[in-house]
């Protein structure tokens, strides 16, 4: 055991506990990181190269540790663990279970169930920092009276600031924008478990305390486990009461190196020797022991030492990857030796304070710019790690300059320094060092690597925070959900629809067919709730639509219906629907499901941007009305019996109208309109009716059988009729021509959004994709959705394989069988022909057909 | 993330807006007397400086309105629109 029998500002030591590392137990105290618990039970070996494999000690205690990666397995609930976590910065706490690590860590094989939370702060100023230098923004912020001002400090125990809030144990892993920073903080790190809160800060002003890091300098046969940072073995006393070595080198090249010597020689560690390369001395080499390789001398420009512990510092500098995150740029220092703070991000919302203090200041000596020996050979190169936690080498920072690569940024990627979970704190500024070394140019001019958000690790499910499982989204359901919740759901944007209907001894394809016969031969019944609802009012309601659909809707007259195409400027089609005039002011227009508020958007953009002058007001609703469309040839019977003071004859109650009426007791629109090519309404009533509705339908439908159906249904129905799917058998690239749905194209009006792109000769090329219908050339495969078409018996091997098109939608139980809609070059041109369906590299042969394969003539609208 | 100072709203989260780009660019008055290349510079073609850029904005989950609003695409500062830039 390497713990004192005394000291450890950190740790209490009437709270023993035990963790497990690689199954073995190790007994440490309430306040430990496991770091420290490793080093004070001797386990030398904490890590090791993630390419070389090489055994590696601590060399850190904080997050610049470049080694000491672990797996959390437990922490300490079921379904938690963490795939790579520094030892260093991991609280101990009883149970704590893990693994040491080469450099990688595994992705958990379950979901993480560890707790997660998310906190919104707003302040006036946020201090990121709890040293010296943010208590003393954060006094000056209070007594200025600047508002609520918030201390973020990652030690355990916060600062006490009166009048501020000061959070321990809390990690600020990015500064952005205006204020903003994310932070991480641990909740109950004494006690165990993983639990974490991400932290939203908002601040008006933030103060960046963030202090300072303590940087190696490299040299052959520095990647023995016994090399450390000296501030850092310092520290391991100070804090945790745990000996970091009996018998040490110092090695520096700043007077702080010579203050941690002191520290431990205090502690009672036998410290041989402090070297100094201001006065000349450099390590040149180490030993180690043929059991963990720890180090066992260290051999110097003034000799050969016998040791357990090598101190390295090469200078304390400013850690500035927050102030960098934000926008902020920093400087080479030859005073401080380091990359120092400079301009500040641009507009005024962040500040530096940092208690840095140079030689000037302390009337000692400047410290010296020094990260490895010039003269070294290809072979103490090649052993010369700059970093340790990508197994990067002096050598390969040569290789890289060899092959003509000069920026840092560069060499960086060559190299991979700096590009490991450890963001590079104990080897960026040592590459940067060599490469201008390397290149002859000043380190100012060489520069510093970016640095980007997280400033840790922080795992996905944190990110997440509740928002996961059936919180990741809002759910819609409709009125009537209650009603239809027994049947299989699908997703339509965040609405849950029934899919089908199955019976108990019922597949989801059988209940399709049945579905479809029902109302292709008598009556079905839909919850249509969903269809986005949009009310326009106002006198120009005819000029807007005129506008934003490529057909003619001003001469609609009241009581009628129409179907209206929308377009892009591009002339692409966004969305298409039914509108409705209820009045010579009041309109009701219908949009695709998953389009409603993108269409608001549009059309209030248009009205706020371009026609303020139109009166036009538009009113979204639709969670205002619960529809229920019947549909089949027998659906006339039962909208008579629910509305029986209603003329709904074909005569009496034409297609494409729509009256008010009184259907089943309640206040109610009806309309003829038609998604499935059949004779079909469709009631609506204010929303909260709509389970009564539902009810109503449902028992005067009784007696001519009538049959729910769900979504897929009513796809099979629309696609048999070649009704596009806007978002399914569109994708941005497809004009209304390509769907056939020219007609809708007035040539009458003198525009439209889209009318001018639709003149571009791109969209009057004759072999454009269009819209077609694909049947089975053996009539019973099932074509798959997505796949690409090519032509009949193309050699799939010989890539690449000319595409021709590809499937938007697929279904199994047509009239005739299996069936697609795809989108095809020059697809009206080819009907007849025979062309391969190929999913996952399977071709399916297919006849090409026009697009409506079920009652071309439109016969069937009007009932059988 | 952004805070986007809305005329009638007041400083928000850039989460409650939708963003506009350009802003200035009018729908033509008669797009069927622009040639093919005039049509696409209306559709496709919009400034990117590094600086100050004029555009639009809409509080979609607030108030609902579009305003115009000078950005510095470097820094992210906002400021009113400068003098001479049509709003």
């Amino acid at each position: 055991m390497s713990r004192l029998p005394t000291g450890g500002s950190r740790i209490d030591r009437t709270r023993p506990l035990t963790v497990t590392v690689d199954g073995v137990e190790l007994t440490a105290y309430a306040g430990d990181t496991l770091a420290s618990a490793m080093l004070a039970n001797d386990l030398d070996v904490v890590g090791a190269g993630i390419y070389t494999g090489r055994p590696r000690g601590l060399v850190g205690i904080g997050r610049e540790e470049p080694n000491a990666w672990v797996q959390v397995l437990d922490h300490g609930g079921p379904g938690t663990g963490e795939p790579m976590v520094q030892a260093t910065t991991q609280p101990a706490y009883d149970g704590l279970t893990v693994e040491r690590l080469a450099g990688r860590g595994r992705l958990l094989p379950h979901t993480d169930e560890t707790r997660y939370d998310v906190l919104h702060l707003h302040c006036e100023v946020a201090v990121v920092g709890g040293g010296e230098a943010g208590v003393a923004a954060a006094r000056a912020a209070v007594a200025a009276g600047e508002g609520r001002v918030i201390v973020l400090d990652d030690a355990p125990t916060a600062p006490v600031v009166d009048g501020a809030r000061c959070l321990p144990d809390t990690t600020v892993v990015g500064a952005h924008a205006h204020g903003r920073l994310v932070a991480v903080q641990r909740l109950d790190s004494a006690d165990g478990g993983g639990a974490r809160r991400l932290l939203q800060v908002q601040a008006r002003r933030v103060v960046l305390a963030t202090g300072s890091e303590e940087r190696p300098m490299a040299f052959p046969g520095n990647d023995r486990p016994g090399v450390m940072l000296a501030g850092a073995a310092a520290a391991y006393v100070e804090r945790y009461g745990v000996l970091p070595g009996r018998r040490a080198v110092v090695w520096t090249a700043h007077d702080g190196g010579h203050a941690a010597a002191a520290a431990l020689a205090e502690a009672g560690v036998d410290v041989v020797a402090v070297l100094d390369v201001r006065d000349g001395d450099v390590v040149t080499g180490t030993d180690g022991g043929s059991d963990t390789g720890r180090v066992t001398a260290v051999h110097t420009t003034s000799g050969t030492v016998e040791v357990d512990l090598l101190a390295v510092s090469g200078a304390v500098t400013p850690e500035t990857r927050l102030w960098t995150h934000a926008g902020g740029t920093t400087r080479w220092s030859d005073d401080v030796a380091g990359f120092v703070p400079d301009a500040p991000p641009q507009g005024g919302r962040f500040s530096w304070a940092g208690t840095e203090r140079t030689a000037a200041d302390t009337g000692g000596r400047a410290p010296a710019a020094w990260f490895c020996a010039t003269d070294l050979t290809d072979e103490q190169a090649a052993g010369t790690y700059l970093d340790l936690h990508r197994d990067a080498t002096l050598a390969d920072v040569r290789h890289a300059v060899e092959a003509g690569l000069r920026s840092v940024e560069h060499v960086k990627r060559h190299t991979t320094i700096g590009t490991g979970a450890d963001q590079g704190r104990c080897s960026g500024v040592l590459a940067a060092g060599v490469l201008a070394q390397l290149l002859g140019e000043p380190l100012g001019r060489v520069g510093a690597t970016g640095a980007r958000p997280p400033l840790v690790p922080v795992p996905f499910g944190l990110l997440a925070a509740r928002n996961r499982g059936v919180l990741s989204d809002p759910v819609r359901v409709t009125p009537i959900h209650d009603r239809v919740a027994h049947a299989p759901m699908e997703d339509v944007g965040q609405w849950k629809r029934p899919y089908a209907f199955p019976s108990v001894d019922e597949s989801l394809d059988e209940a399709v067919v049945r579905e479809c016969r029902a109302v292709r031969t008598g009556v079905g019944m839909m919850d249509a709730s969903t269809l986005g609802a949009i009310h326009l009012r106002g006198a120009d309601v005819g000029v807007l639509l005129d506008m934003v659909y490529t057909n003619l809707f001003s001469t609609l007259a009241v009581g009628k219906v129409r179907y209206g195409v929308m377009c892009g400027p591009d002339g692409m089609v966004v969305d298409d629907g039914t509108t409705m005039r209820l009045s010579e002011t009041d309109w009701l227009m219908s949009t695709t499901t998953g389009n409603a508020a993108a269409v608001l958007d549009t059309l209030e953009e248009w009205l706020l941007t371009e026609w303020p002058h139109l009166d036009v007001v538009c009113t979204s609703q639709t969670d205002h009305w619960s529809t229920v469309a019947i549909a089949g040839p027998l659906s006339r019977d039962v909208v008579a019996a629910l509305a029986p003071d209603e003329d709904v004859s074909a005569e009496g109650f034409g297609f494409m109208t729509h009256r008010e009426a009184v259907v089943a007791g309640m206040p109610a629109r009806l309309a003829r309109v038609s998604f499935s090519g059949e004779l079909a309404f469709e009631v609506s009533v204010p929303a909260w009716y709509g389970a009564a509705l539902w009810d109503a339908v449902a028992q005067a439908g009784a007696p001519h059988g009538i049959t729910p159906y769900g979504t897929e249904t009513m796809h099979v129905l629309r696609a048999e009729k070649a009704f596009p799917i806007v978002g399914q058998d569109t994708d941005g690239t497809v004009t209304p021509a390509d769907l056939g749905l020219g007609w809708a194209l007035s040539r009458k009006k003198t525009d439209y959004v889209g009318k001018r792109s639709h003149a571009r000769p791109d969209a009057q090329r004759p072999d454009r994709r269009h819209l077609v219908g694909l049947a089975p050339v053996d009539g019973t495969s099932l074509i798959a959705e997505g796949s690409q078409l090519v032509a009949h018996g193309a050699d799939l091997s010989a890539t690449p394989v000319p595409m021709l098109g590809h499937v938007t939608s697929a279904y199994a139980a047509g009239v005739e069988g299996p069936f697609a809609l795809a989108l095809l070059d020059g697809g009206r041109d080819r009907i007849g022909e025979v062309l391969d369906a190929v999913d996952d590299l399977v071709g399916t042969p297919v006849r090409v057909t026009a697009p409506v394969s079920y009652d071309p003539e439109g016969a069937r609208r009007d009932g059988a | 993330m952004l805070r986007i100072p809305c005329p009638h709203c007041g400083e928000r989260d850039e989460t409650e807006f939708h963003y506009g780009g350009e802003a200035g660019v009018d729908y033509p008055a008669d797009p069927s007397a622009l040639d093919d290349v005039a049509w696409a510079e209306y559709l496709f073609v919009r400034a990117d400086p590094a600086g100050w850029f004029t555009e639009r904005w809409c509080h979609v989950a607030a108030c609902r309105q579009w305003f115009t609003i000078d950005r510095h695409t470097v820094s992210d500062e906002f400021r009113p629109v400068s003098e001479g830039v049509r709003a």
